[in-house]
């Protein structure tokens, strides 16, 4: 449904020097799925994002979404980035109701309506708190609440639980496994986390270097409802995972094996 | 230190310096070591002060500054909020005016005092205006500081999730300048009374600066030093109101210790 054609990209750096960071990517994103991108540090994994949410024109190709151009603020986007971005003179309650509020959506319903989120979510009884009086995890549930609230048709995660703590990283992980099955998302996941990425996807996108194109699409076919701490130990997401790490380490898997 | 003691130093402290200053104070005027004539004494100073609220004759003065300060305070406060917010969206006015801003915002004030007089009167107007002057820069500085250090992220979020700019201006820009304009709205209040007080000293008939300025003229040491005494209490009550503000404002911050 999402469908990227020959994006490029370029920085314009202070000096007026020009970065490139992404050389005519070309990917579909489908409806339903839940696709990880992954790459090494600096190889424009987020860039692509924001290009394909639309916060950032490319350079050159274009975003389509069912056939036509996308525009900024047309479409119902989630966004949840590593970064803090509740307002924080805001209690969760009323940062959960901002998609709905700025669509117009009347008070009782849209509270109606985030009361529920909050409750399947675990967070009631933290309505009235300000963000700042939320642990770390539990400011992340509202994030996602949030973009929930706001009846997205697709959510880009830019290494969502990346500042958080492992056990902490794990329920959140599972939290969006549950939220994704349930509504029925699609999911873009960005993150360098291979672990991460096979865990939750159907689909990994591996990224070149910069400046990147895609290097390999692969498949995940490990069942589904998954369990992100037991998938680790099946024999076929650890080949997985080792595969996609030699993938982005720049080594062919089958070279190495031969070394051994 | 101990916490413990450290609280009840800060707590009463305070008053027992001031209170040892006033008894020096006392000894030397009733002992005649210094001259009551230039010092007064603090007995003297307070049965003033007493007296000047027991006839009433302070009323009229204290309302009139109060009233001069808060409108210097309100029209300030609006209108440095509105021009750092047009600052911020027009980069134009900011190129075209920061310098000349900077430049009067370095100028001491009182040198436009004998202007206002001539152009505005001696009537409320020309302190309101040396009072907004005053509370003007300082908020005007603060909130564009507070436009200019929004977090962008949060601006991008709200693109994203389809805001219009007026939808992101009144539910993210404005919010988050609000700890600044808070900040500035507590030095304002000071610059706001120091402001009607010094147009009240270019001339007039009434306010606490007349007071003063006439106590002055007369050699009424007593006076002057009870009127003074008068705007200490006005500013420590003004204070405390602005403290209650900014704790009920800016209860989502998370507090400081």
């Amino acid at each position: 449904m999402r469908h990227l054609k020959h994006i490029i990209h370029c920085y314009e750096a202070v000096d007026g020097s020009r970065l490139q960071v992404l050389n005519g990517v070309n990917l579909d994103i489908r409806k339903g799925e839940f696709a990880a991108i992954v790459g090494g540090s600096g190889c424009g994994k987020t860039t692509l994002l924001n290009i394909m949410s639309g916060i950032l024109m490319p350079s050159q190709g274009e975003v389509l979404l069912d056939g036509q151009p996308i525009r900024q603020g047309k479409h119902r986007i989630g966004y949840i980035s590593q970064t803090e971005t509740l307002l924080p003179w805001r209690k969760v309650i009323d940062n959960i109701v901002l998609g709905p509020e700025l669509e117009g959506i009347p008070k009782k319903e849209r509270y109606e309506r985030a009361r529920q989120l909050m409750e399947s979510g675990g967070l009631s009884g933290f309505e009235n708190k300000y963000p700042f009086e939320l642990s770390g995890g539990m400011r992340k549930r509202a994030i996602i609440l949030r973009a929930l609230a706001h009846d997205p048709e697709i959510i880009f995660m830019d290494e969502p639980f990346g500042p958080l703590d492992v056990f902490t990283r794990e329920a959140l992980q599972q939290e969006i496994l549950r939220i994704w099955s349930q509504k029925k998302l699609t999911i873009v996941y960005i993150t360098h986390d291979i672990t991460e990425a096979v865990s939750l996807a159907d689909r990994i996108i591996v990224m070149s270097r910069r400046p990147s194109t895609v290097q390999r699409e692969v498949p995940v076919r490990l069942s589904r409802p998954r369990d992100v701490v037991e998938i680790r130990y099946e024999q076929e997401f650890m080949e997985l995972e080792r595969e996609i790490g030699a993938m982005i380490r720049g080594i062919d898997p089958e070279v190495r094996r031969s070394d051994e | 230190m101990t916490n413990r003691q450290e609280k009840w130093i800060r707590r009463i402290g305070p008053f027992i310096v001031l209170l040892i200053f006033l008894a020096l104070w006392q000894y030397l005027a009733s002992s005649n070591k210094i001259n009551t004539f230039f010092f007064s004494s603090p007995v003297d100073v307070l049965m003033d002060f007493i007296d000047l609220f027991v006839t009433g004759r302070i009323w009229l003065h204290l309302w009139v500054t109060l009233i001069e300060a808060i409108s210097g305070l309100m029209i300030g406060l609006g209108l440095g909020v509105a021009a750092a917010f047009l600052f911020g969206n027009f980069k134009i006015l900011s190129l075209l005016f920061d310098p000349i801003f900077v430049a009067v915002y370095g100028l001491p004030k009182l040198a436009l005092g004998p202007l206002f007089v001539i152009w505005f009167g001696l009537g409320l107007k020309s302190k309101i205006i040396m009072s907004t002057l005053l509370v003007f820069f300082l908020v005007f500085f603060n909130a564009y500081a507070g436009f200019r250090d929004v977090n962008i992220e949060l601006v991008n979020t709200l693109k994203l999730m389809g805001a219009s700019r007026l939808q992101i201006v009144m539910k993210v820009t404005l919010p988050s300048c609000v700890p600044w304009i808070i900040a500035s709205l507590r030095s304002g209040t000071g610059a706001a009374v120091g402001g009607a007080i010094m147009g009240e000293y270019l001339g007039t008939n009434r306010g606490l600066g007349f007071l003063v300025q006439t106590a002055g003229a007369n050699y009424d040491i007593t006076r002057v030093m009870s009127v003074i005494l008068v705007m200490c209490i006005l500013m420590l009550i003004l204070d405390t109101v602005g403290k209650l503000i900014e704790k009920s404002v800016l209860k989502w911050r998370p507090p400081v210790d």
